[in-house]
């Protein structure tokens, strides 16, 4: 099957390599939600002088005004407009005068566009707002047929752009016509507006279901693929490598090192040294040569490198993206499907080595479907031993939590070696740890002192 | 004898139903310099073609009362239409089963105009060099 790519990597792969050639495709939303975004992107990643795109518009945004706000998009090349991209506003002839006694009307225009411009792409935006126009149900849906098979019978791939949701009904007419329906959506969580995606229709094709998050920027969509948990772990031959965490009385604990390719879980109260385990972690991998990632959401770079410093450590030479590459996200940002691709992709690009995620909790609190979480972080946790990447995660456990249980059973279970950090209040404040759990190593059970001091974490 | 300035004017007879595909095939023909008559079902076809005797039938397989397969078939086994050129333009993958029914070239829909308009004159011109003209 031809495809017709949208000019997004991301969601080609959503869409099994793009829009299926010569179909009709619905692209619905909310106003804002980006479907103009999405068209306008793909109108200008597939017209040249083969393959001309034909942009008409209704009567629901006037052209001169699309074009301006268009220009912004880095996407956009201005001299291809009129030659490899027309613009047209339909409302100028066949909707203004009354499409309600002359349906044909628009019919006959589309067809001289058709014969007159020979598009491969035809946008109608907003198709909608025709609908609107006309008196009943019947006549609609004699038009929107009518429509579809002057569309059908030329090769060409149409987009059929509206203010649609599920809540206009059953599904309109043009529904049941289109070949395939990507839906867009905005949610309101708090401050922020989050964007996903969804292929709700795509007619003789396999795509991949769900939401997908997606934003907008400068240079169109981004979107990323919601994750589909691996039915079975990945095929690959581990490594029997020791690490070192450089807090060598820690690393005495597991047989001298933690096996590359698996992943721990720091657990412990605020303040019992997880993070600083963590940093060690890092820090230890870029003095290996190692390159590592620290993935973090509430310490900022600033922050970050004050703590470094702190410790005598050579901020400046650990935080050079090639030694600890670090992506901090605000809290206020978070979502959870952009954080995880953001990391596999600089995983793959960076060839990570070591991996930290602090804290694992605030992750969790930026999953749109909390039940899904759990999916997020064992399709984290197969990749990083899929790629030999040893990983870290910390977890904050509530105050006044002193040893085990485990609160996160879920999270737990799924990984390798579980390290729990303890503070005792009294006259002194005490800190310990205790390994709860190796996969495929021996360790040392008992609790130990840990204490934090000038130059970081000691294990004794 | 034919000249190819006759073969752009050669008539073309359309077998379609569609009322979108037909108008786009006369617009798009005529504008290649074909003159172009239409006929909807197959029974029809083989009467226009006895009754006007175009160079070329280009016929959808799905139209009604005989299909364009056996309209092909029928119009290759008559001596007197045997030399009219049959190209099969169909919603269906069919390429082997045209060529099988007689078929002189067959070109798979939606209409693209640039690929229809060059295969007629493609056949045409095969046409042509087969008679030896």
């Amino acid at each position: 099957m031809e495809r017709v790519s949208t000019g997004n990597p991301e969601l080609d792969l959503i869409l099994s390599g793009g829009f299926p050639r010569n179909s009709i495709n619905i692209v619905m939303g909310v106003p804002g939600s980006g479907k103009t975004i999405l068209v306008e992107q793909l109108a200008f990643a597939n017209a040249g002088p083969d393959c001309r795109a034909l942009y008409l518009t209704t009567l629901s945004e006037p052209l001169p005004k699309l074009v301006s706000y268009l220009q912004n998009y880095e996407f956009v090349d201005i001299n291809r407009i009129g030659t490899d991209i027309i613009y047209h506003s339909l409302g100028e002839h066949s909707l203004r005068d009354g499409l309600s006694n002359e349906p044909q009307r628009l019919i006959d225009e589309i067809f001289q566009l058709i014969t007159k411009h020979r598009p491969r792409i035809i946008i109608i935006d907003s198709f909608k707002a025709i609908a609107d126009l006309l008196p009943d149900a019947q006549a609609w849906r004699r038009l929107s047929f009518d429509l579809a098979g002057v569309l059908g019978a030329y090769g060409t791939t149409s987009f059929w752009v509206g203010e649609y949701t599920w809540e206009t009904g059953a599904g309109p007419t043009e529904f049941a016509i289109a070949d395939g329906i990507i839906e867009l959506e905005r949610i309101q969580r708090g401050s922020r507006d989050e964007r996903y995606l969804r292929v709700a229709k795509l007619r003789g094709s396999d795509f991949l279901d769900g939401n997908h998050a997606f934003r907008i920027a400068a240079d169109g969509l981004h979107v990323f693929p919601r994750f589909v948990t691996p039915s079975a772990a990945p095929d690959y031959q581990p490594i029997r490598e020791r690490l070192q965490t450089g807090i060598a009385g820690l690393d005495a604990m597991v047989q001298e090192g933690w096996l590359r390719g698996t992943t721990t879980l720091i657990q412990g109260p605020s303040g019992a040294g997880k993070s600083m385990i963590a940093l060690h972690f890092l820090r230890q991998g870029a003095m290996d040569g190692e390159p590592t990632l620290l993935v973090n959401f509430q310490e900022n770079p600033a922050q970050l490198r004050r703590t470094m410093d702190s410790l005598g450590w050579d901020s400046d030479h650990l935080l050079r993206p090639e030694n600890i590459d670090h992506l901090y996200i605000s809290p206020v940002e978070l979502q959870i499907d952009t954080i995880v691709q953001e990391m596999f992709r600089r995983i793959s690009e960076r060839g990570i080595k070591r991996l930290v995620v602090d804290a694992i909790g605030d992750l969790r609190k930026s999953a749109y479907d909390p039940s899904r979480f759990d999916d997020y972080i064992y399709a984290l946790i197969q990749h990083c031993a899929a790629t030999n990447v040893a990983a870290m995660f910390t977890f904050e456990t509530p105050r006044g939590y002193l040893d085990h249980p485990l609160v996160m059973t879920d999270v737990s279970y799924m990984s390798d070696n579980i390290v729990s950090l303890t503070m005792e209040l009294g006259d002194d404040l005490h800190r310990g740890i205790r390994i709860l759990k190796t996969r495929g190593s021996a360790h040392d059970g008992r609790r130990r002192t840990l204490r934090i001091g000038s130059q970081g974490v000691t294990v004794e | 004898m034919s000249t190819p300035l006759e073969d752009e004017r050669a008539l073309i007879l359309v077998v379609e139903r569609d009322v979108h595909v037909r108008a786009l095939e006369r617009y798009f023909l005529e504008e290649a310099g074909y003159k172009v008559e239409f006929a909807e079902d197959g029974p029809h076809a083989l009467a226009r073609v006895r009754e006007i005797g175009p160079r070329i039938l280009i016929s959808e397989i799905l139209v009604p009362g005989l299909d364009g397969l056996s309209v092909c078939r029928a119009i290759k086994a008559d001596p007197a239409t045997s030399h009219i050129i049959v190209l099969i333009f169909s919603i269906l993958t069919a390429e082997e089963r045209a060529i099988e029914a007689g078929a002189d070239g067959f070109l798979r829909k939606p209409l693209d105009d640039t690929l229809l308009v060059s295969c007629v004159e493609k056949l045409l011109q095969q046409h042509r060099t087969q008679k030896g003209e």
